[in-house]
């Protein structure tokens, strides 16, 4: 077998049943050689089966499985099939009958004087779609293609007026001259044979417009589930409006009116922007460019009439348009209307929302536009803090006051976002990785604890112990310096495999005191030497509360404790007040009274455990920290730098202005996961349960560097 | 004629399909069954709707062989397939690669075992199936999508891999990455929880 990562993957494979009967041959032989490898094949083993088996279960029906349908989701539900069943009844009978809408017919008879020829058109209303100042549209077939169309009908009122039969024109026109996936394509332009009235049929693009899809993404956000995928596909909408409106920049067309609402998005997710009817062509020879329309953008009346109208919806407007500069209004009056539109996406908020309100009350619209032409545009974190920063630059940017300031066009503003995402899904990438490696690094940490305790259990079962305890106790006549000298060689090798033990010895309690009868311990500065205590430097002394705890428990349970607390002899360094040394131990009764005899004491130096288990672990990681319980740092280590002493004993507050929102995060939840900026992740251990917890700080991105702050207290 | 064994005509004409009562009948059913392989409510309820509407489109095309919740079922597993493709299509990291790579954390340059990567204890072979299945439901949300899709079609619909690949219009050579790397990641995933669960569960019952 070439590698174990070879032999990984023939183990994936076999549970398909498509090796080779060399590939099991070699299989087989791996698998008996190697733990990991068969520890791999068991569990996937264990995880098919369990997966298989919930399959089977949930296809016989085990309601155990999960809760069934919410009440909500099955009224929606019958809702939905009583509305399908309606429907398919219907279209038996024919829609516009049996609809009982108001139910009129557009048709379109053009001549031509030089042939005599006609050509008509035939267009079914189904219902209306929305209504407006200068038109209806309705949801209508297409009679002869036997299609839906949306049809936008001039109002009769309107049609009264000659410069809003003009506008209605000029809309259709400046519609249908842009080709663009994302603008929606008109069909057909033509006047009702019956009544005169002016109408343009387009393509349906349904109802669903941008403004759904962020209510949908903030009531995700705001529920706590994972919205990374709802922001990727807002953003890639939003570049697609981009892109649509420097295409009609390209055509000398500006929009002018640019919200979530005039922003569809069809079934399939395609963007199509829609409402062009306050759009503008900016120069003269490009009105030429589109042959019929004549001259209104030059009408001095017009551009009033347009600003007059724009006051309707203000919330998303830019300064130089509520200013009525309608002279300064170009391309980058549209680039104000994407950064709102990217406002509004960030913030579940339109950008003037908050200008528009005062004390409870709507402001009046001149005192409105007054506030929005003379005030700095607004902050998309003043609506919501948690928003990514580098997001909110760039909302920022397209959304100057000054349009000079802003994006030069809405193709640098797309560019702009798209290397954002690109950057973040590298991030993100890296983040998951190091939140991966973050909980790895806690459950190895957990793991040595474990170890501890299973070790300083064995060290109280093993033989020499009830030996010295029966020569101590005097039961037999055994020769007891040979007993201890064999229980000190065994403690050596103790130490010896393993690194992160300080010391280990055996204790007799009598009468409130402790004293030792065996002692073997790690030379505090040169860790490989270790050193059995001679009998004349045993140390003794009075019972400490965290003994006796130890001593109340039955056999074979063990205690753990801070050194510190339990009054030991720490071989911490000299100098640090905060604990170092984890102890762990265990009562040892007499076998023949069965009484209480002493106990058996590992104590483990928590920084060499840690550090060990730190090695070959930054890797998706700037910086790694792991703090005490009073969070201060006692390890810091950086992938290029390496272990960074200066920084240790130092408070976390000084290397991370958000820490209260980790340490929070890290007492209530355990876990701080940063899902806005993927800069910060930071994950507990509880070494002593409720008693004393570690924090594991990853920094993704950025090198954690120490600040000026005021000194805090602080307790994971 | 009295005396004939031969069992009596079945009736040309299909049982008459209710789907006023779908909901309340099949709707907990079906949802529990989309819901085990999407691993996500929201969408299970979407195919469950999806397969209740189509079904009322396609009634006429019920023959009455099976029940009506067999046959359900079977549009079920034609929506959630559906789904599934949406998905990926929507999700352009899914269709251009193939997500987290475990390996790199798993083995060194040359392929072996890194150390402690599969360091662990097995959990107890007579686990109880529906606590194993909570971590694994837990490690499968963590997977990338892509990864996830194509484990839960190969393993729980028990799709073969030519119609994973023309569903989800990805190579075979392609599955078989995804899927090596979802049982790669799935594996270090569990090992790890399963040891946090112990864990937690001395720190409870040392309380």
């Amino acid at each position: 077998m070439a590698s174990d990562r070879d032999a990984s993957e023939l183990v994936s494979r076999s549970f398909s049943g498509i090796l080779t009967s060399k590939q099991s041959g070699d299989l087989t032989e791996a698998v008996e050689q190697s733990v990991p490898l068969r520890n791999y094949a068991k569990l996937s083993g264990m995880i098919q089966d369990s997966v298989s088996d919930i399959a089977m279960r949930a296809a016989a029906g085990d309601d155990s499985l999960a809760p069934g349908l919410s009440a909500d989701a099955k009224d929606r539900m019958r809702r939905s099939v009583s509305q399908e069943q309606l429907k398919r009844s219907r279209s038996g009978m024919g829609i516009s009958r049996t609809l009982g809408l108001e139910s009129s017919t557009v048709a379109d008879n053009r001549s031509t004087t030089e042939t005599g020829r006609t050509m008509s058109s035939e267009f079914t209303f189904v219902r209306k779609l929305g209504e407006g100042g200068l038109g209806t549209v309705w949801l209508a077939r297409d009679v002869k293609l036997k299609r839906l169309v949306a049809v936008k009908e001039m109002n009769a009122d309107a049609a009264e007026i000659p410069r809003a039969w003009a506008r209605f024109h000029r809309e259709a026109e400046i519609t249908g001259h842009l080709e663009h996936p994302s603008v929606v394509p008109l069909y057909q332009f033509g006047t009702d044979s019956r009544t005169g009235q002016p109408f343009y049929a387009m393509r349906f693009v349904g109802k669903r417009t941008l403004v759904n899809a962020i209510l949908e993404y903030h009531e995700r956000l705001n529920a706590g589930k994972d919205v990374s995928m709802d922001l990727h596909n807002l953003l890639t909408a939003f570049i697609s409006v981009c892109q649509a409106i420097a295409y009609a920049h390209s055509r000398g067309v500006i929009h002018r009116d640019l919200k979530p609402e005039n922003v569809a998005i069809d079934n399939f997710g395609q963007v199509i922007v829609l409402d062009w009817g306050l759009a503008k062509t900016s120069t003269e020879s490009e009105m030429g460019a589109f042959g019929g329309i004549s001259g209104m953008a030059s009408d001095p009346d017009f551009g009033k009439t347009v600003a007059g109208e724009v006051i309707g919806t203000p919330l998303y407007m830019a300064p130089e348009q509520a200013a009525g500069n309608l002279d300064n209004i170009d391309e980058r009056t549209d680039v104000y209307g994407l950064g709102a539109i990217l406002f509004s996406m960030l913030t579940g908020s339109a950008p003037h929302q908050a200008s528009s309100i005062r004390d409870g009350q709507p402001v009046r619209i001149h005192e409105l536009l007054k506030s929005i032409s003379e005030n700095p545009s607004p902050s998309p974190r003043s609506y919501r803090p948690n928003i990514p920063s580098g997001l909110e630059a760039i909302c920022l940017r397209a959304m100057e006051r000054h349009s000079h300031s802003r994006y030069a066009s809405a193709m640098d503003l797309a560019e702009d976002v798209q290397k954002w995402m690109a950057g973040r899904s590298q991030r993100r990438e890296q983040y998951d990785n190091a939140r991966s490696e973050g909980r790895e690094l806690r459950t190895s940490l957990q793991s040595s604890v474990r170890d501890l305790e299973r070790n300083v259990r064995f060290m109280a079962s093993i033989p020499p112990i009830q030996e010295i305890v029966d020569g101590v106790r005097k039961h037999t006549n055994v020769e007891l310096p040979a007993w201890r000298e064999r229980l000190s060689l065994i403690f050596q090798g103790l130490l010896r495999a393993n690194c992160d033990f300080s010391s280990v010895s055996f204790c007799e309690v009598a009468d409130g005191q402790w004293r030792e009868l065996v002692r073997v311990e790690r030379h505090s500065t040169d860790y490989s030497s270790v050193r059995a205590i001679p009998g004349s430097r045993l140390a003794s002394g009075p019972l400490t509360s965290c003994m006796q705890t130890a001593l109340d428990l039955n056999p074979e349970e063990v205690h753990l404790a801070l050194s510190a607390d339990c009054g030991t002899k720490s071989t911490g360094t000299p100098g640090k007040s905060k604990p170092s040394m984890l102890s762990a131990g265990v009562p040892v009764y007499d076998s023949r009274t069965e009484e209480l005899f002493g106990f058996v004491r590992i104590e483990a130096s928590l920084d060499r455990l840690i550090e060990s288990e730190m090695r070959d672990r930054l890797k998706s990681t700037a910086d790694l920290v792991v703090l005490d319980n009073d969070c201060s740092i006692i390890l810091h280590m950086n992938r290029t730098a390496g272990r960074i002493r200066q920084s240790e004993g130092r408070p976390m507050t000084e290397f991370l202005s958000d820490w209260p929102e980790v340490r929070s995060a890290l007492k209530n939840s355990g876990e701080f996961y940063d899902e806005h900026n993927h800069a910060i992740h930071a994950t507990r251990v509880d070494l002593i349960p409720g008693r004393y917890s570690l924090a594991i700080v990853q920094s993704v991105a950025d090198r954690l560097t120490p600040r000026p702050v005021r000194p805090e207290s602080c307790r994971i | 004629m009295q005396d004939s064994i031969a069992s009596e005509p079945e009736s040309s004409e299909p049982p008459e399909l209710d789907p006023t009562q779908w909901v309340d009948q099949h709707g907990d059913y079906l949802f529990r069954y989309a819901f085990s392989r999407l691993r996500d409510t929201n969408a299970a309820e979407e195919v469950v709707q999806e397969t209740f509407l189509a079904g009322i489109r396609f009634l006429d095309r019920y023959n009455g062989r099976g029940a009506e919740r067999a046959w359900l079922l079977g549009i079920l597993k034609r929506k959630l397939v559906d789904y599934v493709r949406m998905r990926a299509r929507f999700d352009r990291d899914g269709l251009t690669s193939d997500g987290g790579d475990p390996t790199a954390q798993m083995f060194d340059a040359r392929g072996n075992w890194r150390a402690g990567s599969m360091r662990f204890d097995l959990p107890d072979q007579s686990l109880e199936s529906q606590e194993l299945w909570e971590v694994v439901k837990g490690c499968l949300s963590h997977l990338p999508q892509g990864q996830a899709d194509v484990f839960v079609l190969s393993v729980m619909e028990n799709m073969d891999s030519d119609q994973i690949c023309r569903e989800l219009e990805i190579t075979p050579s392609n599955l078989w990455v995804r899927l090596h790397r979802a049982r790669l990641a799935l594996a270090r995933c569990v090992s790890a929880r399963w040891m946090q669960e112990e864990s937690n569960e001395v720190v409870e019952n040392g309380k």
